[in-house]
C-alpha cells in the first residue's frame, strides 16, 4: 500500500480545490498515482501527480471564486430581506453600533493627527528642538526653551548646522479696527519660512523679511476678516505689558493639515519683542528650532551642543544646564510629552491611552448589545434555520449567512457612524477642546483603512457568537420546539447594570452641571455692575484723553483708574503675614475704584487721595481675606507686599471675583499713575453704550491709528458663561449616549425575555391575567437591574463629591447636592428605560394566545 | 444551440468510444493517445463538468475500489442529447470541409 502514499500537502490541497462530495476525483488522482508509481517510481509519481494537480488550478480557483460571488449576492439577499423583517431591531442595533463606531472615527482621527505631526514639512527629518536638561535636586528635568544667544550661536559656529531659528510665543490682544480678539502671537526669525513649509495662500516670498508684516493662518484670516482679502489690512498687537505693534497682515498660510505640531495663528518677526537681546545667556528664547544640512550626523551636532553648556552655565550660574540636546520635529524623543514648555505640544501616554479606552469600551458595550439583540431576533429564525438544515444546508453555510447579514448591518453602521463623526462629533470637539480635528484630504487614505479594519472586527466581534451558537442546533429539536434560547446568565444581568449605573451617573452629573451652570450665573456679585464702563488703554495719554472725555459727560458720576480690573484682569501678589508668605490675589487700583465699582466696605475706610501714604503703605483685603487668616481686628494688622509694610486700612465685602470659584482672598493697593490699564466709571441715567461711542469719537480724534476697546460690566463673565455652557453641552450629550446605550442593551434582553416567556405570557392571558400585570411580571428583573443602579450611581456621586469637596483647597464654587437632582436623574432614567422596554410589549399585547399555544 | 468547441468533442467521442470504461483516466489516456498531446486530469474535468451541465452526458459511481483509496469512480455516458449535438457538429465540420480540395502543403516551408 506505499503506492498510495500520496504527496501531503498537495493532496490536502487537492481535496479543497475539488470539493466533490462523491470523492470520485480524488480516487482518479489515487488511481492515476498508482500506475505512475508502478510504472516508474514513487518518487516520479509524486512528481507527476503534483504536475497534475497544479494544471488544474487556474480552472478551478475561478470557478470557485464565481460560486462565492454567486453565494455572496444570495447572502447579501437575505440580508436585506432579514432587515426588513426585524425592522425595528436592526434599526436599534444599526443605530448602537454607528454610535460606537463615530467614538471610534473620531478619535482615530484625533490620534491620527498626532501620528503624523508635522509630516507636512519638507525638512522636518533633519529639523530638531534644542531642549535643555536641567538637574533639579536630583531630578532631570527637560525644558523646552532654551537661551536666547543659543541659536545665533550655533548658526555661526557650527558648519553642519544650516539654520537655527528662535521662536517665542505670547499671549495679545489683536485689534482689527475697534474689535478685540485675544490670541496667540508667534514671534519668529525669517527662516522660520524656509525650515518649515508653509506655503502661501496669499501674499509672496518670505513676509517675516521685513518688521511690520505679520502672516496669518487661514482659519483666523477667515476670522479677523471674513471673506475680504486679508493682504494689506491692518493689525494692532497689544503685548500685556501695554506695548502695541501696529502691522500689515503680508500674507496668509494655507491651511494646517492637522492642529497640532508647528503652528501659529498670527506670525511675526522676532525682532519686534525688545526684550530678546542676543547676548544674555541667562533669558531663554521660547524655543529654538535648528535645521541641520542633510547627511549630517545628528549625534555629531549633539555633541558639538555640549561646549555651549559651561558657556552657559557660567553666565547663569544659578541655574545650570546639564546638558542640551536633539529632539526631531517628526520622530520626537520617547518622552517628548515630560518636556517643560515645550513649544510642540507632545500628548502624555496616559492621555491617549485613556482616549483609546473610551471607543474600545463603547464598541465592546454595543457589540454586546448587539449579540443580545440579535439573539432575541433569531430566536424567531429557528425554524429557517431547522429546515436549512434538514433539506442540507451545511453548518459553514449557515454561518457565512449570519456573519454575511451582521456585515451587511455593520456596514450601514459604518456610513452611519462616519456620518454622525462628522457632522456631531467632531464639531462638539473642536467645540470643547483645544486640539482641534483637522480633516484633510491625505487622512482619507489611512481612514478607509482603518474602517475596513473596524469592519471586519466589529463585524466578527458582533456576528461570530450568534452565529455560531444559533447554527448550532440540533434540527429535529428546533423543529419540535425544544429549543429556548438565551439564558439568565449572571453575566448579562451584572453588564446591563453596569451600563446602567454608568447611565445614571453620567445624567447625574450632567443634570449638576447644567443646575450648578444656572446656580452661577443667578449668584450676586457683590456690587453694583449696572452702568459701569471701562476703556482699556496703553500709556498716559490715553488715560488722559478718556478720563479728560468722560469727565465732561454729566451722566458719569465717578471715574476711576486702575492696573487690574474686577472681572477682567486679576493680578497676583506675594505677601507677607507675620513673616509667613503666600500667594493672594490682587487689585492695583485707583482712588476712588471701590466707590465707581459699588463696591461696598464691610469696615475702615477706602483709598483716600487726601492720605499721602495710602500710595505706599495702605492695603484693602477682602472679608475672605479675614476670614482665611482668622483675624479678629483687621484694621489692626499689618502685611508686607512689594517690600513695604502696609496698613489694613479697611475691609471691602465679599464679591465675586470669578463666577466658578468662591472665598478668593483679595487685597487692593493703590496703583501707580504710570501703570493704568483701565479707566472706569459709572453712568447713570443713559444707555452705557451712548457714552461709549462719545467716548469712541473723542478717541479717534485724539488717537484715529490705536484701536479703541471698551467693555460693559455686566458682560465680561458672558465668555466664562458661554464656555461653562461648551462643557454643560458635551457633557449632556456624553450623557445622552450613555443613556441610549443602556437602553440599546435593555432593549435587546426585554426582546429576548419576551421571546422565552411567550408561552408562559399567553397560559395567563388565557386564565384571565391583564396586560398591565403580565408587562410587570415580564419585566420585573429589569426594574431590580435598575434599581440596583440607580443606588450604585447615587452611592458612586456622593462619595465621590465628598471626596471631591473635601480636598483642601477647594475653591470652586459650587451647588450642594441634593435630592431633587437625584429625583431629576432617577425619572429621566426610568421614563428611558420605560421607553425601551415598552416597545417590547407591543409583541406581549398584540400576541394572540391561541396562535402561540396552538403549535405545541 | 452553442456549438461543441473541440475539446468537448474530442471528450463527447473518446466517451462513446470507451463506453463502460469512460472514466475520467481512461478518458485522459484515450485522449493523449489520440491527439498525441498530454491532457491533464484538469483538462479533462472542466469539459465533462460543463457537458454535464448542457445535459451532454450523465455518470453514475462505481464501487469504490482498493486501486482508489476506497474511493468509486465516475463513469460518464452520452445521453440522446449528447448523441445528437455530436452528429450536428460532424455534419458542421463536413459542410466546412465540403468543396475543399486544393488545400495541400505544397509552398509551405516548415
Amino acid at each position: 500500500m506505499s503506492g498510495f502514499q500520496l504527496p501531503r500537502y498537495s493532496a490536502r490541497f487537492l481535496s479543497w480545490l475539488l470539493n466533490d462530495s462523491g470523492e470520485t476525483g480524488l480516487g482518479d488522482f489515487q488511481e492515476y498515482y498508482g500506475i505512475v508509481a508502478e510504472e516508474s517510481g514513487p518518487s516520479t509519481a509524486a512528481w507527476k501527480f503534483r504536475l497534475q494537480v497544479l494544471a488544474m488550478t487556474p480552472g478551478r480557483l475561478a470557478e470557485k471564486v464565481r460560486q462565492s460571488l454567486v453565494m455572496l449576492s444570495n447572502y447579501l439577499t437575505l440580508a436585506v430581506r432579514h432587515f426588513r423583517k426585524e425592522r425595528l431591531a436592526s434599526l436599534i442595533n444599526v443605530f448602537g453600533l454607528s454610535i460606537a463606531i463615530a467614538c471610534c472615527i473620531t478619535v482615530f482621527l484625533f490620534l491620527n493627527g498626532y501620528m503624523n505631526m508635522n509630516a507636512e514639512h519638507v525638512n522636518g527629518d533633519r529639523t530638531y528642538l534644542i531642549e535643555q536638561v536641567v538637574n533639579r535636586d536630583g531630578t532631570e528635568e527637560v525644558y523646552g526653551q532654551t537661551p536666547i544667544p543659543l541659536g545665533p550661536a550655533l548658526a555661526a559656529d557650527l558648519a553642519a548646522v544650516e539654520q537655527a531659528i528662535r521662536v517665542s510665543g505670547v499671549s495679545a490682544m489683536v485689534y482689527v479696527d475697534d474689535q478685540r480678539s485675544e490670541m496667540w502671537v508667534t514671534f519668529a526669525e525669517p527662516g522660520f519660512m524656509e525650515v518649515f513649509s508653509f506655503p502661501l495662500a496669499a501674499g509672496s516670498g518670505n513676509p517675516l523679511r521685513e518688521a511690520d508684516n505679520v502672516i496669518l493662518s487661514a482659519k483666523e484670516a477667515k476670522r479677523l476678516f471674513g471673506n475680504e482679502p486679508a493682504i494689506g489690512q491692518e493689525l494692532s498687537i497689544v503685548l500685556t505689558n501695554g506695548r502695541s505693534i501696529s502691522a500689515t497682515v503680508a500674507g496668509v498660510a494655507e491651511p494646517f493639515a492637522t492642529s497640532a505640531g508647528v503652528r501659529f495663528s498670527v506670525l511675526m518677526n522676532l525682532d519686534r519683542i525688545a526684550d530678546q537681546t542676543y547676548s544674555d545667556w541667562t533669558a531663554d528664547a521660547g524655543a529654538t528650532f535648528v535645521m541641520l544640512r542633510s547627511g549630517v550626523s545628528r549625534g555629531d551636532v549633539e555633541s558639538a551642543l555640549q561646549r555651549y553648556v559651561g558657556v552657559h552655565n557660567a553666565a547663569d550660574g544659578e541655574n545650570p544646564v546639564e546638558s542640551f540636546r536633539l529632539d526631531n520635529l517628526q520622530d520626537p524623543n520617547p518622552n517628548a510629552w515630560a518636556v517643560r514648555n515645550r513649544i510642540i505640544d507632545s500628548p502624555h501616554p496616559v492621555f491617549i491611552l485613556m482616549l483609546l479606552a473610551i471607543p474600545v469600551f463603547m464598541l465592546a458595550l454595543s457589540c454586546f448589545n448587539y449579540i443580545n439583540i440579535s439573539l432575541g431576533a433569531a430566536s424567531r429564525r429557528l425554524r429557517e434555520i431547522g429546515v436549512r438544515k434538514v433539506v442540507g444546508g451545511s453548518r459553514s453555510q449557515l454561518v457565512f449567512q449570519f456573519l454575511g447579514e451582521n456585515l451587511f448591518l455593520c456596514f450601514l453602521s459604518l456610513l452611519l457612524g462616519a456620518a454622525i463623526s462628522f457632522l456631531v462629533l467632531i464639531p462638539l470637539f473642536n467645540s470643547v477642546m483645544v486640539n482641534q480635528i483637522v480633516f484633510v484630504a491625505t487622512d482619507l487614505g489611512p481612514l478607509l483603512l482603518f474602517l475596513l479594519g473596524l469592519l471586519a472586527v466589529v463585524g466578527l466581534l458582533s456576528g461570530s457568537y450568534p452565529a455560531f451558537y444559533v447554527t448550532s442546533f440540533q434540527p429535529v429539536q428546533v423543529l419540535r420546539q425544544r429549543i429556548r434560547l438565551g439564558r439568565r446568565s449572571w453575566l448579562t444581568s451584572s453588564l446591563l447594570t453596569a451600563q446602567f449605573s454608568l447611565a445614571f451617573l453620567t445624567v447625574i452629573i450632567s443634570l449638576y452641571l447644567t443646575l450648578n451652570g444656572r446656580y452661577m450665573q443667578s449668584q450676586e456679585w457683590g456690587y453694583d455692575a449696572d452702568g459701569v464702563v471701562t476703556v482699556r488703554v496703553t500709556s498716559d495719554e490715553e488715560a488722559a484723553v478718556v478720563s479728560g472725555a468722560a469727565g465732561q459727560r454729566a451722566n458719569v458720576v465717578s471715574i476711576s483708574n486702575s492696573v487690574d480690573h474686577l472681572g477682567v484682569a486679576t493680578g497676583r501678589a506675594r505677601v507677607r503675614i507675620r513673616g509667613e508668605e503666600e500667594d493672594t490675589w490682587r487689585f492695583a487700583v485707583g482712588a476712588n475704584y471701590l466707590e465707581t465699582m459699588g463696591l461696598p466696605l464691610a469696615a475702615g475706610r477706602g483709598f483716600n487721595d487726601d492720605y499721602i501714604a495710602d500710595a505706599g503703605q495702605s492695603v484693602l483685603v477682602n472679608e475672605a481675606f479675614v476670614r482665611k487668616q482668622g483675624w479678629e481686628e483687621p484694621l489692626e494688622e499689618t502685611l508686607r507686599i512689594d517690600g513695604t509694610d502696609r496698613s489694613v486700612v479697611g475691609v471691602v465685602s465679599d464679591f465675586l471675583v470669578y463666577p466658578m470659584q468662591s472665598d478668593l482672598p483679595v487685597v487692593f493697593t493703590r496703583a501707580a499713575e504710570s501703570e493704568v490699564r483701565f479707566i472706569t466709571m459709572r453712568v447713570v441715567g443713559v444707555d452705557p453704550r451712548e457714552v461709549i461711542s462719545v467716548l469712541r469719537s473723542s478717541w479717534k480724534e485724539s488717537f484715529p491709528e490705536r484701536p479703541f476697546d471698551a467693555l460693559i460690566q455686566t458682560e465680561v463673565f458672558d465668555a466664562n458663561f458661554q464656555s461653562y455652557g461648551n462643557v454643560v453641552q458635551a457633557f449632556s450629550f456624553l450623557a445622552g449616549l450613555a443613556l441610549a446605550i443602556a437602553c440599546l442593551g435593555l432593549f435587546g434582553l426585554a426582546s429576548q425575555n419576551i421571546a422565552q416567556q411567550l408561552k408562559d405570557v399567553s397560559i395567563r392571558k388565557v386564565l384571565g391575567a391583564s396586560v398591565a400585570s403580565l408587562i410587570v411580571i415580564v419585566n420585573r428583573r429589569f426594574l431590580s437591574m435598575l434599581i440596583i443602579a440607580a443606588v450604585i450611581a447615587t452611592v458612586v456621586t456622593i462619595a465621590g463629591f465628598t471626596a471631591l469637596t473635601s480636598l483642601p483647597p477647594w475653591e470652586i464654587r459650587h451647588l450642594q447636592l441634593g435630592p431633587g437632582l437625584f429625583a431629576m436623574a432617577y425619572a429621566l432614567v426610568l421614563a428611558t428605560a420605560g421607553l425601551a422596554v415598552g416597545s417590547q410589549a407591543r409583541h406581549l399585547v398584540r400576541s394572540d394566545p391561541s396562535v402561540v399555544l396552538r403549535s405545541d | 444551440m452553442k456549438l461543441l468547441t473541440r475539446s468537448e468533442e474530442y471528450v463527447l467521442l473518446a466517451v462513446w468510444r470507451l463506453q463502460d470504461e469512460a472514466y475520467s483516466l481512461a478518458l485522459m489516456h484515450e485522449l493523449s493517445k489520440a491527439t498525441g498531446q498530454d491532457w491533464s486530469l484538469g483538462s479533462i474535468y472542466t469539459p465533462l463538468e460543463r457537458l454535464g451541465k448542457r445535459g451532454l452526458l450523465t455518470s453514475y459511481q462505481t464501487k469504490p475500489t482498493a486501486k482508489r483509496g476506497g474511493r468509486p469512480r465516475r463513469v460518464y455516458q452520452l445521453t440522446a442529447m449528447g448523441r445528437k449535438e455530436l452528429l450536428h457538429t460532424r455534419k458542421v465540420e463536413n459542410s466546412m470541409w465540403s468543396g475543399i480540395t486544393n488545400l495541400t502543403l505544397a509552398g509551405v516551408t516548415s
